[in-house]
């Protein structure tokens, strides 16, 4: 893995010095397949919470079908049961922490309308706390950030990680004015404050399979895990950034497959990469074998760190792509609708020295929503 | 051409000895010594160890005559001569005598020096009458009968045509029968160098061979008069007239052809695919690979090689081959002697094999003679030229990424002579174009060939052979990365006697790579891994009488594996030191052909090699449960060997049979069967060749490859030969070849047995072959339609691929169109431009999308069960020599092109990845334009 990345990456470098990469369009039609795709963690910490969704074929619509009105439960080695609720939206979540025994272990057993379905017995693995979580900016302006962490009882071997970040973004100018065009007369009115577009906030969560093993070391130590990556001049280290990692143990069958399933889905395509091949994970069909199911339960403990980042701790922190405010729209109502109604300006001061007169910008400038996120603030946001 | 004034001035002095040359043959029997006309003048001379060359110029301005001969007749003689005022007949005949040469002088104060016969300068009486077969008969009675002694010592190369040799030693009376062996070497007039393939052959009754790698040639024939005639592409065609009384040797030197635009040289008896019987084989000499537009420029051997029929690869910038449905690991590579494990330079862009130093190439992919061994699929045997041995010359190259220099040349002259020539790169600047965070990347590579011929004596010549190459790369600064080749061969040819020769090889092989990265402290680590082969192989050759010629021998092979170490670099790395154990294995092989001439026209060719493997100790080898699959669960234990002993022994008979029956002088047709087994293996679950590709033995857990294939093919010429036409179709079967279970680990792996799969391939196709190597166009075309299919089928093995269906292999094109062209314009002046199509290769596409890890991701099912985008791609060169003038000290040419003319977008591979959420489909071309290259070449003497 190791070896291909290397011989990857290098690879691409001929491909980008000579080569060149066009979208691809498959001409062959794909089977309808409809597997089973499970994915959670039987958690003894935190809640436990499994997605159930099914695959579709390739091209086509990519709204993924959620599988609900399942029943889902935990099932302990001891055959204790922890049945979990169905939230809608093929999520099935237990309510609050399992009171599961770390000397036992676990699977999990779904029951669909027409079928069950039942993972291996696995172990319950306990993760040891996140020592840190870090970052830095390199000489290309790049922030890094890295997770650190060690068992000294050399148990964990398989780590994987995750994480959900959040990042304020605000608009170029703070409106305070918008254009009602939808009352009569059409005017310039001061925005209330639940219309207003300044601050933004974008949640999101990890895309990619984070995973290392320490199987190689002397002692049980992660240092320096990259967890993600942030490139220079970047929206979201505009303002204020957060993100929260969560560290999982994980077995080496559970490693083994994420493993395939990252070379599979995120290797960067050269011929020195290995070639693609079928995942399996460790849930079967109790009622018709052979049906491929895609999905790895695992459980055990999850830990989790958060850290921030300020935009005055970046060096070359985001700047403002808006033009200055200088497009002069007049008080006239033609000019109002012309500029306001249906060109893609708005609002942002008027100007006595100019017959009151309207300084505009582009629409865009105003709401931070054009750059995703939304208006409500977490509730974790300091201020 | 090697005929030259004395003084450049004379410009027109080479057609007029071209000319004189033509009547001396037309008139072989007249001789016209000095009549001394006009040697009246006073010649004065005071000279020691002069050559030739200068005692002639010096005469020439003391008397005014001009004197015309070819400088190699002259080259080897010195002179002590001292002469006061003494007449120019007498001072000619003085530096004459105890030479082979003889002069003539021409009314207008012409003065023609020879070898042997003296030329006639005035035409013979009855010229312009129409010569009677009466008098051709009388001219032959009166040719010179000479003794031809070489063990005399007298040095006497057989350079005229028209002078009788005599092989044996020359009996009284009737006219002898019987059969007699002539064997001796061919060179190059010039170089000293030995010309490979030259057709040598007599008329009546029609009996040939060709000389071997080493020029060396040996041939039954009738006792008596004959002409022995000899061919070989590149070089003047010629003739020896010989009286055969016993055995004997003749050497001849062969002078280069000047190519001339006008003429088309037609010919019987090329070293033709008609004749032959070995099956299956294309040889390509340097000149041929030269002239094929390759992408920057460099001639590129492993490229050409591609073009051939039946040889694929995966994707463009990719060496590995695949011979008639073979994996890139069943191809045995042979530089001279060594075996060459990574054949690539920078991920695949150049081979590694410096076209400044190799002379041919030769491709076996059906009948593999039973000399060789040890691969499944073919045998690449690339030949390295030997160093001039008359003088030292050079050359040197420079291109966009690569120069090169070679240099040449006797360390004893006409005994012992070097070639040495080294390659280095300048790619870094390439690296500049690359992202900010990659800036600080560098990559290089050289390779240096050293090869010293030495000729003992008559019956002993040694060669040497030493390779080096070494590829770096250093990504970003902080991952390292280097492989290598390190070969050393010694061979000894010996001569036993006419009939019986052989040769002696013994040498070292490494192949080695690492890995290293210090980016992060605590986990920087070193990764590596070699191969290091000893080997000695002898080799016979026995002429048992005109029908019957054996060939026979033993070879041993030890390798020594380090498959893997992982070693922590620096204070802070907690990489714990992991080593592989060492494996050591024995391969050893005894075997014996025959090449049976049954009649004229059906000969047949059988050879059987019996190869045995023996995995030798100190190891721990892993035991499993009989029956079940090898994996973790199923090891019952560990069984621990010494050193040396002998842990598991492979072997059996490999056979290689091949016939061919001669319909009529330019059609015939062959059949062959042969049977390979392959002890060692290349883990690689990539789709190409990658540098860092490991090499696993055969042990008790993982079984020789073995395979077998028939073939059968029909063979014509037409147009007097100029184009050679075959037609081969073949079905190829391999048992237990490596694959890999999904998710394979194959570095560091102390258990890999439980990784791989053994598989089950077959192949079967048809190639077809147009060549054309002579005249103002030149090139070939090649046609091939071939399936490779594989299958696991067997759940004892574990897990079912495709659900134990066969599905293609890799590198499974159904069609492959490849055509290469040169067209010569004049002299100075040729264009090339090839073109090539093939069906795109097969890959795993993806059937479906699911949501996993908070992305959407490609969810692949069957192997191979869809194909990329066909290819094509269309490439054009113009060769520009510089001026033609012999004696000149430098020599230049420029090499200027374009590669992927069309500027196609062949994909090199298809893929889908997870980017952002979302899965993306991208074809992915290497060379996306069309790429100019320039390269200019100077040779030196």
């Amino acid at each position: 893995m190791l070896r291909t990345t290397t011989i990857g990456i290098t690879f691409i470098f001929l491909v980008i010095v000579w080569g060149c990469r066009d979208v691809y369009v498959s001409p062959y039609k794909s089977p309808p397949t409809g597997y089973l795709v499970v994915e959670g963690y039987i958690s003894g910490n935190s809640v436990t919470q499994f997605t159930l969704t099914r695959t579709v074929p390739l091209p086509g619509d990519p709204t993924i079908p959620t599988v609900d009105g399942a029943t889902v439960q935990v099932e302990g080695s001891d055959n204790s049961i922890y049945p979990l609720t169905d939230l809608g939206g093929g999520i099935y979540s237990s309510i609050d922490t399992l009171n599961l025994n770390p000397q036992l272990r676990y699977r999990l057993r779904i029951q669909t309308t027409n079928d069950q379905y039942l993972s291996d017995l696995v172990p319950y693995k306990s993760t040891p706390p996140i020592d840190s979580i870090n970052w830095v900016q390199d000489g290309t302006r790049q922030v890094r950030i890295y997770a650190n962490t060690h068992n000294p009882a050399d148990t964990t071997g398989y780590y994987r990680w995750d994480f959900t970040q959040i990042y304020e973004h605000d608009a170029g100018e703070d409106g305070v004015f918008y254009y009602d065009k939808d009352t009569v007369p059409k005017m310039v009115l001061a925005r209330s404050p639940s219309m207003l577009t300044y601050r933004c906030w974008t949640t999101s969560s990890s895309t990619s399979i984070i995973i290392a093993n320490t199987t190689k070391l002397s002692s049980d130590v992660i240092y320096e895990q990259p967890v993600k990556t942030i490139p220079p001049d970047d929206i979201q280290l505009s303002v204020l950034y957060t993100i929260l990692v969560r560290q999982y143990a994980i077995t080496a069958d559970a490693y083994a497959f994420l493993n395939l399933m990252q070379q599979n889905t995120e290797s960067l395509g050269s011929i020195f990469d290995a070639q693609p091949s079928q995942i399996t994970g460790n849930i079967h069909s109790l009622t018709n074998a052979g049906e491929k199911i895609i999905g790895y339960v695992s459980a055990g403990t999850v830990q989790q760190q958060r850290i921030w980042i300020q935009r005055y701790q970046v060096l070359d922190a985001y700047s403002d792509p808006c033009p200055i405010k200088d497009t002069i729209i007049g008080n006239d109502s033609a000019s109002l609708w012309n500029a306001f109604g249906q060109g893609p300006f708005s609002p942002l001061v008027q100007g006595p020295s100019c017959g009151n007169c309207w300084l505009s910008n582009y629409k865009d400038c105003q709401d931070c929503r054009e750059q995703g996120g939304v208006t409500q603030k977490p509730i974790i946001w300091p201020n | 051409m090697t005929a030259s004034p004395v003084n450049p001035i004379r410009k027109y002095t080479r057609t007029f000895i071209l000319c004189v040359s033509l009547l001396s043959a037309w008139w072989p029997g007249s001789r016209c010594l000095a009549q001394g006309a006009q040697g009246r003048e006073k010649v004065t001379l005071d000279l020691h160890k002069a050559t030739m060359d200068t005692v002639l110029l010096l005469v020439e301005q003391q008397t005014g005559y001009r004197f015309f001969y070819d400088t190699a007749d002259l080259d080897t003689n010195r002179i002590d001569i001292t002469v006061n005022q003494e007449p120019y007949t007498k001072v000619l005949a003085n530096i004459f005598s105890g030479t082979d040469l003889s002069y003539s002088i021409d009314k207008y104060g012409h003065v023609f020096v020879v070898k042997g016969e003296a030329i006639a300068t005035d035409l013979p009486p009855a010229f312009f009458d129409k010569t009677t077969a009466a008098q051709k008969a009388d001219v032959a009675a009166n040719d010179t009968v000479r003794d031809y002694l070489e063990e005399a010592g007298k040095k006497v190369p057989a350079t005229i045509e028209n002078k009788l040799f005599v092989i044996g030693d020359k009996t009284p009376g009737p006219p002898p029968r019987g059969i007699a062996n002539l064997v001796g070497y061919a060179r190059d007039a010039k170089t000293g160098e030995p010309v490979v393939g030259a057709s040598i052959w007599i008329d009546n009754p029609r009996i040939g061979t060709y000389s071997d790698r080493y020029g060396y040639y040996s041939l039954s024939l009738p006792k008596g008069r004959h002409s022995l005639n000899i061919q070989s592409i590149g070089m003047r065609d010629t003739r020896r007239l010989i009286f055969v009384y016993g055995d004997g040797k003749l050497n001849i030197d062969l002078v280069t052809q000047v190519m001339t635009l006008k003429k088309v040289i037609v010919s019987a008896e090329k070293v033709s695919n008609v004749k032959r019987t070995e099956m299956g084989v294309q040889k390509l000499d340097i000149k041929t690979i030269k002239q094929v537009p390759v992408v920057f420029g460099e001639a590129d051997v492993m490229r050409v090689v591609m073009t051939l029929p039946g040889v694929k690869t995966v994707g463009e910038s990719s060496t590995g081959l695949n011979v008639r449905g073979g994996s890139a690991d069943q191809n045995l590579v042979l530089f001279n002697d060594a075996t060459i494990y990574n054949t690539a330079h920078f991920f695949g862009m150049f081979s590694v094999f410096n076209p400044e130093v190799v002379k041919d190439v030769e491709l076996y992919k059906s009948s593999i003679p039973a000399r060789f061994g040890g691969r499944l699929s073919s045998v690449l045997d690339i030949s390295s030229r030997e160093g001039n041995k008359k003088a030292i010359t050079g050359s040197a190259g420079l291109g966009l990424l690569t120069s090169r220099l070679n240099i040449e040349g006797p360390l004893i002259k006409d005994k012992t002579s070097f070639i040495i020539g080294g390659r280095t790169t300048y790619a870094n600047w390439l690296l500049q174009d690359l992202p900010a965070q990659y800036k600080n990347s560098r990559a290089s590579f050289y390779d240096v060939n050293l090869n010293i011929s030495h000729e003992i004596n008559k019956k002993n010549n040694l060669y040497l052979t030493g390779y080096l190459s070494e590829d770096h790369f250093n990504l970003n600064n902080d991952t390292t990365y280097a492989y290598g080749n390190k070969n050393l061969s010694l061979k000894w040819k010996h001569i036993f006697n006419n009939r019986f020769y052989n040769t002696v090889a013994t040498g070292y092989d490494r192949y080695q790579y690492s890995i290293g990265s210090q980016e992060n402290p605590v986990n920087a680590y070193k990764l590596g891994f070699d191969i290091n082969q000893l080997y000695l192989r002898t080799y016979f050759n026995y002429l048992l009488n005109s029908s019957h010629t054996l060939e026979f021998g033993f070879s041993t092979l030890r390798y020594k594996l380090h498959p893997g170490y992982y070693v922590p670099v620096g204070g802070k790395s907690l990489v714990v030191p992991d080593t592989l154990q060492t494996e050591q294995a024995e391969e050893s092989a005894l075997y014996l052909s025959d090449k049976y001439t049954i009649t004229g026209d059906l000969s047949l060719e059988a050879g059987v090699r019996y190869s045995v493997f023996n995995y030798l100790g100190p190891s721990a080898v892993n035991d499993y449960a009989p029956g079940y699959p090898e994996s973790v669960g199923t090891q019952t234990g560990v069984t621990n060997y010494s050193a040396g002993k002998i842990i598991k022994t492979y072997g059996g008979p490999e056979y290689r049979i091949s016939a061919r029956y001669v319909l009529t002088t330019d059609l015939s047709i062959k059949a062959g069967y042969n049977t390979q087994r392959q002890y060692i293996h290349m883990l690689s679950n990539t789709t190409a060749e990658a540098p860092t590709d490991i090499w696993k033995l055969s042990d008790p857990n993982i079984r020789p490859q073995s395979g077998g294939q028939y073939s059968l093919g029909a063979y014509k010429d037409f147009k007097h030969n100029t184009i050679e036409t075959s037609l081969e179709v073949y079905y190829k079967n391999i048992d237990d070849y490596l694959d890999y279970r999904s998710g394979a680990q194959l570095i560091m792996n102390h258990h890999i047995e439980t990784d791989v799969l053994e598989t089950k391939g077959k192949a079967y196709g048809a190639e077809l072959l147009i060549k054309k190597l002579t005249g103002k166009l030149n090139g070939w075309f090649s046609y091939t339609w071939s399936r490779t299919l594989l299958r696991q089928n067997n759940p004892n093995e574990g897990e079912l691929i495709n659900g134990g269906n066969w599905y293609p292999a890799d590198y499974d094109k159904p069609n492959d169109v490849t055509m290469v062209g040169n067209y010569r314009i004049n002299h100075r002046f040729s264009v090339s431009l090839n073109a090539t199509y093939s069906t795109g290769r097969p890959i795993t596409l993806p059937i479906g999308v699911y949501a996993y890890a908070g992305s959407l991701r490609a969810l692949y099912s069957d192997r191979n069960a869809y194909r990329i985008p066909d290819y094509f791609r269309t490439d054009l060169s113009m060769n520009i020599e510089g001026n033609h003038k012999v004696h000149q000290r430098t020599h230049n040419s420029w090499t200027i092109g374009v590669y992927n003319l069309t500027g196609r977008h062949n994909p090199y591979s298809v893929y889908y990845v997870s980017e952002n959420g979302a899965v993306n489909g991208y074809k992915l071309s290497i060379f996306g334009s069309a790429i100019p290259f320039v390269n200019f070449n100077i040779r030196f003497e």
